[in-house]
């Protein structure tokens, strides 16, 4: 392919003029030699806490440690592997073929035949010189409307040329309407089978381009989706090429919870699954090869977690996969406990699927060692979810029947040296790698339990949960629905804390068990509090009806100014909220916002 | 929220609120109890000796059997014997051998028990003042326990408490605590070794189980003064006691040793007759006099003798805890003075320093030297001597003195006495 370039040198810009990728690069920590040292020191610290677990001399009595045991080994067997994937991530994918693509994916001669500068969303977009056509999936379910019309703008305005598709699973005519202003192509089902991945396979059989990108109705994707993702596609054994989730509603426990816990993935496990080639798809801001997802029969339905699953199946034809560690759309994290909860119980069943149906250690599936590691992974992660579960009930035990976890002569303070030696070194791997630390994360995690708890017994007695779209708020409902086994180990902790005090107070001393009552009380109750806030404030703002924009077939000059027709049909200088979303090139090539 | 939920949410309180009630009812009888971090049965034991040398001629006796007192254990051919008996004078006469003028010495058992060892073969040579056999005493069998105990446990260790005792066997066996004894293990806590006193072990008997050196688990109960001991009046907690009073005295009576020595002596007229006669009313129209306090009735009768005019001032009955009840029965026992005196808790039990008895009306003190003795103070008394310690001293000492310094302790253990003890 080389050759062809010399007897037809490129004329356009070069990439550094167009975009400085590196800064965009979100986890350059991963290639700090100071990130080894820290991931060196956890190591320690978290071997030293095993042995100080498995020691036979601290051994106490035999329920507490069993649930110590098995709930500090998965969480050390997870923080170790985890830590293994953190330290693979530092090989860049972009190797030169992609750079090269990357320079040659626009052409200037055909730029200026598709419009000039001002519409970066018509040109050409060529590998090895061959014109690429490429699609964009909006998978819509319910969500509200101006959600979908920014994230429909964004998906129009991005740089090449493609077709994007509005896929309403939702059967909404507002939306078909609002497709119709924006101009984007509206595809509508009969049935719903198969859900997000039904609605994928069911437009793949209207769409013909070689390649589709797929953003759920909540992500706006970045201008330079396609120009960062489509030169992988010049490795005919790419896949798909799957780029973070990041969150813009970072505005409440819930979320700030939930969205930090995800960037640790996006940032650290996916690079470093990359490196496995294991990075699996997270279904939205991601970009597939038509001919790959074809031949293994289209997106796979039989899942809620389609995504992961699609992936596997992928690995297992022995497609590759690419993640880059690059923002390329920014969405919404849950930010009610009832999405929360929702989001979480489809993941953590899509994991322990996995695990049921298709053990990655069996040698029926078809994988990589290395995939075999991290899929196995993938399923098992959820076990750490659920194992605040049992260490919730260790204190209660020892307050009530003085069943110790460990030996009677280990003091406090030992505890709390190997503590800090696992934990502590943990919080300060976080800090170095996600430049801050946040105690939400915490929380979020302790109080999420049974939800997985309730995933991994759907999962294992077979019973299907109904599969409702993250972000999606249709027919709200008060969080505590969602939330009555966290209430009642809140109100069991309360008393047990209540109870361990008194006694404390009798023997005047201050035990172990019911500083971590305590702790664990404040942290479950936090967690209340934040539902009674949700609670009184979705009763307090009224979810404003759904209203029908019945603006298809009027003139422009009638329609609602919020949902203003596509800025490339304005004059230039025209400052509605849509055209800030479009790049506008200045003549030195810039962007100007 | 939907009612669903609703009922869900207010279901699921309501068991929550059951786990913690009855766990909490488990803690605070837990809370009265320790277990044994090591306990096994022990037995005092003598050892039979020859003062002659001399050749064994006759085993009657294996190990393991039971001997009763004064049975021959074995025989010896001693020419010393020959030699000493041809002078007058010249082998003492002792219950443990008999000598015939042949030559022949027979061991025999002072006390009855149980044949532990038997050093000797018959013709073997045994040299003059070796130690030939051990025997257990019979009736001697006690239980000695360890626990490992924080100090506010150790301190809720009683004499008389009651001692749930394990065999191997998985039989229960009922015990009390007879003897304290302590020492500081590191990071503060206490080793106490506790002597418990079970009737119902036999040495040898139950397939061997009873003989020492088998380990058992003790649980000891310890007196409950937690808040949540007055939550949950508990009819686990059988622990009662008397408070009788002697001249100016008062003696607990849960904190007097049984004895089936005092049991037997009850059909005794004389002795039914001193509980008949208690001015205070009649114990047993309350229906809370156990047969342990009629037996520490009869001990303080035998000790003190005439001296004993008893007047039951208070009776405190775990089984009647509720002041309520307590308080209708101290009416019942018509002894009005005392009737507001029932509530109070024993502060913390040291055997090495006096403790007070705290009350409303009443201050006891336990003596450190008479420890099953508690002075009281009536409560005019206890005006004139609040601030005063060393008068409170001084009341400790002259019944020290009216009982000997040795006092009720040595008379209780006369000299048939079974007591393992010191």
């Amino acid at each position: 392919m080389a050759t062809s370039w010399k007897n037809k040198p490129y004329r356009g810009r070069r990439r550094n003029d167009i975009a400085p990728l590196a800064r965009k690069v979100e986890n350059s920590a991963v290639e700090s030699p100071t990130l080894l040292l820290f991931v060196l020191l956890a190591a320690v610290g978290v071997l030293a806490y095993t042995g100080f677990l498995l020691n036979p001399a601290n051994r106490g009595d035999w329920l507490p440690y069993g649930l110590v045991i098995t709930a500090e080994m998965i969480l050390v067997a997870q923080a170790l592997v985890s830590m293994w994937t953190i330290l693979s991530g530092g090989l860049d994918p972009r190797t030169f073929t992609f750079h090269h693509a990357q320079e040659r994916l626009f052409d200037a001669a055909s730029i200026e035949r598709a419009g000039g500068p001002r519409r970066p969303q018509d040109w050409p977009m060529y590998l090895e010189s061959k014109r690429i056509d490429v699609d964009v999936f909006i998978t819509v379910f319910g969500e509200p409307l101006d959600k979908i019309a920014k994230t429909v703008i964004a998906a129009m305005a991005m740089r090449g040329r493609h077709l994007t598709w509005v896929l309403d699973d939702g059967d909404s005519d507002a939306v078909r309407d609002l497709a119709a202003d924006l101009g984007a192509n509206y595809v509508r089902r009969l049935s719903h089978n198969g859900a997000k991945a039904g609605n994928v396979n069911h437009a793949l059989s209207l769409a013909s381009g070689e390649y589709f990108a797929i953003f759920d109705a909540d992500f706006v994707p970045d201008p330079d989706f396609l120009y960062e993702t489509v030169p992988f596609f010049i490795d005919d054994n790419v896949a798909f090429v799957q780029t973070p989730q990041a969150y813009g509603n970072m505005h409440n426990l819930i979320s700030r919870g939930a969205g930090f816990m995800q960037s640790v993935f996006y940032r650290y496990i996916q690079p470093g699954r990359n490196r496995f080639n294991a990075a699996f798809c997270v279904g939205t801001n991601v970009i597939f090869r038509r001919k790959a997802i074809e031949q293994i029969g289209g997106m796979v339905t039989e899942s809620k977690s389609e995504d992961v699953w699609t992936s596997l199946r992928l690995h297992e034809r022995g497609w590759r996969s690419i993640y880059i560690a690059v923002t390329l759309a920014t969405g919404d994290a849950p930010d009610t406990i009832e999405a929360y909860s929702k989001q979480q119980l489809r993941w953590a069943s899509g994991g322990f699927e996995i695990l049921l149906r298709r053990n990655p250690l069996s040698p029926r599936t078809k994988l990589t060692i290395d995939q075999r590691v991290q899929y196995f992974v993938t399923a098992t992660h959820y076990l750490v979810g659920m194992t605040p579960f049992l260490l919730i009930l260790v204190p209660p035990l020892e307050i009530y029947f003085d069943l110790r976890p460990v030996n009677l002569s280990v003091t406090w303070i030992t505890w709390l040296l190997f503590y800090v030696g696992f934990y502590g070194v943990q919080v300060l791997l976080a800090f170095h790698t996600m430049g801050s630390f946040r105690p939400e994360t915490l929380v979020m995690a302790a109080v999420s339990f049974p939800i997985y708890v309730r995933a991994f017994v759907n999962v294992f007695s077979g019973h299907e949960q109904k599969w409702v779209a993250t972000g999606a708020r249709n027919g709200r409902s008060s969080p505590f629905n969602f939330i009555i086994p966290q209430v009642l180990f809140f109100a069991f902790v309360l008393l047990t804390s209540a109870v361990g005090i008194v006694k404390d107070y009798g023997h005047q001393t201050v035990t172990l068990a019911t500083a971590w009552n305590v702790t664990n009380t404040i942290v479950l109750g936090v967690f209340v509090v934040t539902a009674f806030r949700e609670s009184r404030r979705a009763r307090i703002v009224q979810q404003p009806a759904v209203t029908l924009y019945p603006t298809f077939g009027r003139p422009v000059s009638e329609r609602p100014v919020h949902l203003a027709p596509l800025p490339v049909l304005q004059r230039a200088g025209a400052s509605s909220e849509a055209e800030r979303l479009v790049p506008v090139f200045d003549n030195a090539g810039r962007t100007v916002s | 929220m939907t009612w669903a939920n609703r009922f869900r949410l207010v279901i699921g309180l309501f068991a929550v609120l059951a786990i913690v009630l009855v766990s909490t009812l488990v803690l605070s009888v837990r809370q009265t109890e320790v277990t044994s971090a090591s306990a096994s049965v022990k037995a005092l034991s003598y050892s039979v000796g020859s003062d002659f040398a001399g050749t064994v001629t006759e085993l009657k006796v294996k190990e393991g059997d039971t001997v009763k007192k004064g049975e021959p254990l074995l025989t010896i051919q001693s020419a010393a014997v020959v030699t000493a008996s041809s002078v007058k004078g010249g082998i003492p006469a002792s219950a443990s051998y008999t000598a015939s003028k042949d030559g022949m010495l027979t061991l025999n058992a002072t006390e009855a028990g149980v044949v532990e060892k038997l050093g000797v073969q018959v013709g073997g040579f045994v040299s003059a003042g070796s130690a030939l056999a051990t025997i257990d005493r019979a009736q001697s069998l006690y239980v000695l326990a360890k626990f490992r105990l924080d100090p506010y446990d150790f301190s809720r260790i009683q004499k008389g408490a009651r001692v749930d005792l394990v065999m191997p066997d998985q039989r229960q066996v009922t015990g009390t605590v007879s003897q304290i004894r302590v020492t500081t293990a590191g990071n503060g806590s206490a080793s106490a070794e506790v002597e418990v006193r079970a009737p119902n072990l036999t040495l040898g008997g139950d397939n061997g189980l009873g003989s020492p050196g088998t380990p058992v688990q003790a649980t000891l109960r310890l007196r409950d003064d937690g808040p949540l001991g007055e939550v949950f009046p508990n009819a686990l907690r059988a622990q009662s006691a008397l408070l009788l009073e002697c001249g100016g005295e008062c003696f607990r009576t849960d904190h007097m040793p049984t004895d089936e020595r005092v049991t037997k002596k009850w059909t005794n007229p004389q002795i039914l007759d001193l509980s008949g006669r208690n001015e205070t009313g009649d114990h047993q129209r309350c229906g809370i006099l156990h047969q342990k306090h009629k037996q520490a009735c009869l001990l303080l009768h035998e000790a003190l003798g005439s001296a004993f005019q008893h007047r039951a001032i208070l009776q405190i009955d775990r089984e009647l805890s509720t002041p309520e009840r307590l308080r209708r029965g101290c009416a019942d026992s018509g002894q009005g003075r005392l009737v507001r005196n029932e509530l109070f808790r024993l502060g913390p039990l040291d055997p090495t320093h006096p403790v007070q008895v705290h009350s409303d009306r009443v201050r006891a003190h336990r003596h450190p030297q008479l420890d099953n003795v508690l002075v009281r103070l009536e409560s005019d008394q206890l005006t004139q001597h609040r601030t005063s310690v060393n008068q409170r001293q001084l009341a400790c000492e002259r019944l020290a003195q009216r009982f000997g310094s040795r006092g009720l302790e040595e008379r209780r253990r006369g000299p048939s006495d079974r007591r393992p003890s010191q």
